[in-house]
């Protein structure tokens, strides 16, 4: 993850718990070319400039909607103006919202399941999100239940339609009660 | 984060004071140097405990030479009958010291070197650290002692709110500033301390309108002139002794 594709600024800076969400590729914005970090401690994802000898992040800019959501912020800040372009942890963030906002999943372990899809490790990913890796554990077992039960519902209804209107449950397979 | 902006546009001259923004405070102005001089002459007759204790608490300021003389008690001439740098600062490092022993700060550098134009100071969390980099000839607003006394605001602020505890999801965060009265005054305050607030773009404001930067400028002004906070915004200094309830006693006088 140390890779930042694209862009000079580090993902992480430990001492201000702040993670690069992206930067503005805007060139009508005044931001233009600021990086955006999400600062954990104020809750919030901010716009500002990066200096590189300090190695600190400047916060100028926030959205004018405070809170909400790590992934919510980061969605915010990719739908409205200006131009951005997203960091690997930004496009995984926002995948996240675009997992929880349909209500499918909560929005804590939609955070990690994007991050892990993504390729980020349990420490990193507990690093991004500010949390225990034990709790990363938690989310990621939770979600991925959620999704092989999501799985299991998606091929058993396919199963329904192929088979018209038989009544699949009268098969003997492993998780067919057993009529016997 | 401290940042003190003094574009040019910013900069206007009043009564031979240069004024950063429109409303002058003691904190937003500097220079003055003739009638300055004629005021401080006045001043230095006025009886020693008079000037002691007109210069404990700042009273609204003005510019206007006549209008001070006549209300010396009402009215305050920058830099004259104000309170002086040397005594904010002291409010400050009671302050930090306290800071130190709660644990909310481990580090302080009041002498720092910052790499980055117009940031004076900051408050980093994990080590619990601020770092301060001043300019003694600068605005009052932007001299150690404002500036120490608003990083400290950061500190508690991580402390007490328990903000390491935010995790990427913060469906808890509750404003401090909790009604539009306490935010107007919190405004209020941070334009006392640091000029105007710069405009934003598009859908993004000033990183100063967040909360945590007004509260953090009216802890400054809190503990440095408790008695002016208290007139120029007192909505908020009742959200902030609230917020702060388990250390108030300690921290403002």
């Amino acid at each position: 993850m140390s890779e930042h594709e694209g862009s000079d600024f580090p993902w992480y800076i430990p001492d201000q718990q702040a993670v690069l969400i992206g930067w503005v590729t805007d060139e009508e914005s005044e931001m233009e070319g600021m990086p955006a970090y999400y600062i954990h401690w104020r809750g919030g994802l901010f716009v500002g400039a990066y200096n590189e000898k300090d190695e600190r992040f400047s916060p100028r800019y926030s959205p004018d909607t405070e809170g909400g959501a790590m992934s919510e912020q980061v969605h915010k800040f990719k739908t409205s103006a200006p131009e951005v372009e997203l960091s690997p942890v930004g496009r995984a963030l926002h995948n996240a919202w675009s997992l929880h906002e349909p209500g499918m999943i909560g929005v804590k372990q939609a955070h990690v399941l994007a991050l892990h899809r993504a390729g980020f490790s349990r420490s990193e990913i507990a690093q991004i999100l500010n949390i225990e890796p034990s709790t990363v554990d938690s989310h990621r077992y939770d979600a991925t239940g959620k999704a092989d039960a999501a799985k299991t519902f998606v091929a058993r209804v396919k199963e329904i339609e192929e088979r018209g209107d038989t009544d699949i449950t009268q098969r003997e397979d492993e998780t067919a009660p057993n009529t016997h | 984060m401290y940042i003190f902006q003094k574009k040019p546009s910013s900069l206007n001259t009043v009564h031979g004071f240069e004024q950063l923004g429109d409303n002058p405070s003691p904190y937003t102005l500097r220079g003055g140097e003739e009638n300055r001089e004629k005021a401080e002459a006045i001043h230095k007759n006025r009886p020693d405990v008079d000037q002691q204790e007109d210069e404990n608490s700042n009273e609204p300021i003005t510019l206007e030479m006549e209008t001070w003389e006549n209300n010396l008690w009402e009215k305050d001439f920058p830099y004259v009958d104000t309170i002086p740098h040397v005594k904010l600062l002291d409010r400050a490092t009671r302050v930090l010291e306290f800071a130190e022993r709660y644990g909310c700060l481990n580090q302080s550098e009041l002498d720092g070197d910052i790499d980055e134009n117009g940031v004076l100071g900051y408050f980093d969390p994990v080590p619990k650290r601020i770092v301060v980099d001043t300019d003694p000839d600068d605005f009052l607003g932007a001299r150690k002692g404002p500036t120490v006394a608003h990083e400290l605001g950061h500190a508690f602020d991580f402390d007490i709110g328990q903000k390491s505890e935010r995790a990427g999801y913060d469906e808890s965060k509750e404003s401090v500033f909790d009604t539009d009265g306490a935010r107007k005054d919190a405004i209020r305050l941070s334009e006392r301390l640091r000029g105007s607030i710069p405009e934003g773009e598009g859908k993004y404001s000033s990183y100063r309108l967040s909360e945590e930067e007004l509260l953090a400028d009216t802890f400054a002004l809190m503990v440095i002139e408790p008695e002016a906070a208290e007139r120029v915004g007192p909505r908020a200094v009742d959200c902030l002794n609230n917020y702060l309830s388990v250390v108030a006693e300690d921290i403002f006088e």
